[in-house]
């Protein structure tokens, strides 16, 4: 599975919000690799920064926002340092994307065939009707039922699931390396959850290009990624191969949302919480960020941040100050 | 898409017999004898008398208002002793001087204005942002006779670029035509231009915020498909319903610029028709510029399904 | 909330916001200020009256005497301005109370009584969509010039622009909570209206007056300037620029200087309106 290179090499990325003359870090000092045909979940609450990291690939983040420190490579091309036309290039062709609202982020007053026939012409050099061709192939690959007629539909004539379909046949028109899929199910219902899902499972394996799911539902996450990289406040907490991060995760921060998770799966009585909020980038403490959630914490914890250090086998990382500790006692939450 | 277009038809019907009717009763509500002042200051007695007989004055009023009515589906707009030939004449061999002055500022006032605001959209807070607003406030501060005024005096007299005054038909001379014409539209489309790009900044701030703007830069496409392409259309949708609203300033401006280049034009008809207070030059012209506010009002709502799939579909 | 905290809660949102950052509001607001003393104050600060004729100082050019230079009849430009502006301004003032007071009454009338709302605003679409000017035009024509009908010609033309936006506002605030309290306690819709849901939507009728005055003026200017307006001798600004025509290339002051004036009062009424939207709540960039 390793290789020369990988296809996606971040390392100590810092991503900073700069309003009022000030500047607040958003995603701190985070590292991931990718390898081609990788399936990998990034999981967090909201405020995490997980959306950040993906726009930062892309080269869309708000003018607000600024990459701080650390490099992004892909393919060993340094993006950081890109030149938009570069970048332009490389979005849809090379890195596409999915995000979350199928309903705002198709343009309503185009036909949703022409959207995905765009991006094709955008980056091929092929005539209308090739164009077109392909449209209806992919239309057919991610299961919209004929096909033909769909193209011309506009997006207000299609249900949210179809439309998130219309999305993924755009993001994989061009045949790209990375596919980032930002919360895609999560506008959806839940049976159109599972579906999509699915879907991009079937894609991923039919046409080996590598996903980044990203998601604050950490079940749904593992059903379909074989890496997970947990993310809290703007930094890593953990990241390991899924069965890892389910069965064995001493992770305070992880073992809290497994717990919420099953608990409501299993229909508790009383749904397990993690108690408190997670903390706005202005009060961010100096010490761990999780510290004053966390039911282990120790005085250490408040002072320290906690480095990412390698915990167990298959590049098994963690960052938490007790975390061989807790393993030994393997206490449950 | 048709079945939108006849329904819209339709329901203009009812409202231009609303507005036929409106014209017949305000003319009812001037005060003194009609027929007097329709023969004018200096009729004589048999003349006033004439008059009655012949406009039917001395008939009950809901004889008169069939008769008005059926007059006007046959184009008959009553007749102007003042002027001593149909109104409907009267209109017609002026209309080309007002529909050129008309359209070529409505031209004008939307590729200025919409450009305008585009700019400053995209290049929101610079100092182009800043210049072209500026510009969108003078245009719709200044008051147009004045602007008119000051524009012949610098361009007509001074510079001698264009003619003070007076109208040359397109078949006459295309370029004379022109000439003349270009201060007037200008003048004209001034106070629309700045409307225009004062609301098409916002709009156009607005879309670029969406998230399918987001969208189409994931795709790579480039700023000038994104800005122009994607937002603009979705953008000119509320920017058409300005456009038609501009047509109102733009017909009262009409009467005003009119007058002072001597364009010989409707507005300057009506002009005339309230100092000589000629009625049935002012019934009819009301008239004629309602039902053509109607019209304009329709084309812009067909234009507007046109543009917006949603509206098509309902 | 009784009427105490609606009334406070609207100036508090008032004062915390105002800062240098307004400049629109202040540059605007100093220019107008401007212009209103000099039309109040300056009649009485020239020497000469706007009717006062010389046959002697005829077609003066701009000079230490005569500041914006005389006209045919020898009168001094400059106090005709000042005098035109009691007049122009005049009208304004009268026309936005008038749109405001009829566009109160429509609007709220339209925003709290459902059944009175689709009839009332298809009647304000038919008035709003017809050129204002037009209208204004029309009734001057079947009514006759003078300063009164003037007024009452655009007062009316105004009115459904501030019924529009009245009845939105009240559309809104008589969902909120404070407005069942009322009528839970006996209040009937004339007292709940006028106390309760009036004060808070206030803000945007406000900004939208300014904007009426700015196209008052510029519709005055443009009735007197073709003959429809408030009658000769009385100078207004139009009717100065119309007599100024007749010698635009000889004697181009007599349209320079009330043409400027009126540019500036409009600019800086305009600018005001932009400054008080944005300081109010950008939330009403959309209503208004």
């Amino acid at each position: 599975m390793s290789q020369e290179q990988p296809l996606l090499d971040v390392s100590d990325l810092t991503i900073a919000l700069k309003i009022g003359g000030k500047s607040i870090n958003i995603v701190d000092g985070v590292s991931f690799r990718m390898n081609a045909g990788d399936r990998l979940g990034v999981v967090g609450e909201s405020g995490s920064g997980k959306s950040m990291i993906s726009l930062a690939l892309m080269g869309l983040l708000p003018d607000v926002m600024q990459l701080e420190a650390g490099s992004i490579r892909f393919q060993g091309e340094a993006l950081e340092s890109a030149s938009p036309a570069r970048m332009r290039q490389i979005r849809g062709r090379d890195i596409s994307m999915v995000f979350q609202e199928p309903a705002t982020a198709l343009n309503p007053v185009f036909t949703t065939g022409s959207q995905v026939s765009e991006v094709l012409r955008e980056h091929e050099a092929i005539s209308a009707r090739e164009a077109r061709d392909r449209t209806i192939e992919l239309f057919r690959q991610v299961g919209i039922p004929a096909p033909e007629r769909r193209i011309t539909d506009y997006p207000h004539q299609m249900s949210g699931g179809m439309r998130q379909r219309v999305m993924i046949a755009m993001a994989l028109a061009c045949r790209p390396k990375l596919l980032i899929a930002d919360e895609p199910t999560t506008a959806l219902d839940a049976t159109i959850q599972e579906q999509i899902i699915d879907l991009l499972a079937e894609l991923q394996d039919e046409t080996g290009v590598s996903v980044m799911l990203i998601s604050h539902d950490l079940p749904l996450v593992a059903d379909f990624a074989e890496r997970i990289m947990v993310m809290y406040a703007g930094r890593v907490a953990e990241t390991a191969q899924a069965e890892t991060i389910f069965d064995t995760s001493q992770h305070p921060y992880t073992r809290g949302l497994i717990a919420c998770a099953q608990g409501l799966e299993l229909g508790a009585a009383r749904l397990p919480t993690i108690e408190g909020q997670v903390p706005s980038p202005v009060q961010f403490p100096a010490g761990c960020r999780f510290a004053t959630r966390c039911p282990h914490a120790v005085a250490q914890c408040d002072g320290v941040i906690p480095q990412l250090h390698p915990i167990g086998p298959d590049g098994h990382v963690a960052a938490c100050h007790r975390i061989d500790e807790l393993k030994t006692l393997e206490i449950a939450s | 898409m048709h079945r939108y277009i006849l329904k819209r038809l339709l329901s203009a019907i009812p409202v231009l017999l609303l507005v036929s009717i409106a014209a017949f009763v305000l003319i009812q509500l001037v005060p003194g004898d009609a027929a007097a002042i329709i023969a004018g200051a200096d009729a004589s007695n048999d003349e006033v008398e004439f008059v009655r007989q012949q406009l039917g004055l001395d008939r009950p009023w809901p004889l008169r208002l069939q008769d008005w009515l059926v007059g006007l589906t046959h184009g008959d707009l009553g007749y102007s002793y003042i002027l001593n030939r149909p109104v409907t004449e009267a209109i017609i061999e002026r209309l080309p001087v007002t529909l050129s002055l008309a359209g070529l500022s409505i031209i004008f006032a939307t590729v200025m204005g919409v450009a305008l605001g585009v700019l400053a959209a995209v290049f929101h807070r610079s100092w182009i942002d800043a210049i072209a607003m500026t510009v969108a406030l003078f245009g719709v501060s200044v008051p147009n006779f004045w602007f008119g005024l000051v524009a012949i005096l610098i361009f007509a007299v001074g510079l001698g670029w264009f003619p003070p005054g007076g109208y040359v038909s397109p078949t006459e001379s295309f370029t004379g035509w022109l000439q003349a014409m270009a201060l007037p539209a200008l003048t004209l489309g001034t106070a629309s231009m700045g409307q225009i790009s004062r609301f098409s900044r916002s709009v156009m701030l607005e879309q670029l915020g969406q998230d399918y703007v987001r969208t189409a830069r994931a795709k790579g496409l480039s700023q000038n498909n994104v800005i122009g392409r994607h937002a603009l259309k979705n953008a000119m949708i509320p920017i058409l319903t300005v456009i038609g609203i501009s047509f109102s300033l733009t017909m009262a401006g009409a009467i005003i610029v009119e007058s002072v280049f001597s364009l010989n034009g409707l507005g300057r008809l009506m002009l005339h028709g309230i100092q000589r207070r000629d009625y049935p030059v002012l019934q009819g012209g009301m008239l004629f510029v309602a039902f053509s506010f109607v019209l304009i009002n329709l084309l812009v709502d067909i234009l507007y399904s046109w543009l917006d799939p949603r509206v098509r579909y309902d | 909330m009784t009427e105490t905290t609606a009334f406070r809660s609207f100036s508090a949102k008032l004062s915390t916001k105002l800062s240098t950052a307004h400049w629109p509001l202040l540059i605007g607001g100093v220019i107008f200020a401007l212009i209103v003393a000099a039309a109040i104050l300056g009649p009485f600060l020239t020497p000469y009256g706007p009717e006062d004729t010389s046959l002697m100082d005829r077609f003066q050019g701009p000079s230490w005497a005569h500041p914006f230079g005389t006209d045919s009849f020898g009168r001094d430009i400059l106090s005709r301005v000042l005098h035109g502006g009691h007049v122009s301004l005049g009208i304004g003032l009268a026309v936005i109370v008038i749109s405001a007071g009829l566009g109160i009454l429509i609007g709220a009338a339209a925003g709290y009584f459902p059944k009175l709302d689709n009839p009332i605003m298809r009647v304000m679409d038919a008035g709003e969509a017809f050129p204002t000017l037009l209208m204004a035009i029309a009734l001057a024509a079947v009514l006759g010039p003078g300063i009164v009908n003037v007024i009452l010609a655009l007062g009316i033309a105004y009115a459904p622009r501030t019924a529009r936006i009245v009845r939105a506002s009240i559309l809104v605030l008589s969902q909120q909570q404070f407005v069942e309290a009322a009528r839970a306690s006996g209040a009937g819709p004339v007292r709940i209206i006028a106390l309760h849901l009036l004060p808070n939507a206030m803000a945007p009728v406000v900004v939208q007056m300014t904007f009426i005055f700015a196209d008052a003026v510029l519709a005055e200017a443009a009735l007197s300037f073709i003959g429809v307006g408030p009658p000769p001798p009385a100078p207004t600004w139009g009717n100065i620029i119309a007599d100024g025509r007749t010698y635009l290339y000889s004697a181009s002051w007599i349209t320079m200087f009330p043409g400027l004036a009126i540019f500036l009062t409009v600019l800086s009424l305009n600018l005001m309106g932009d400054g008080l939207r944005d300081l109010l709540d950008p939330r009403l960039k959309k209503v208004t």
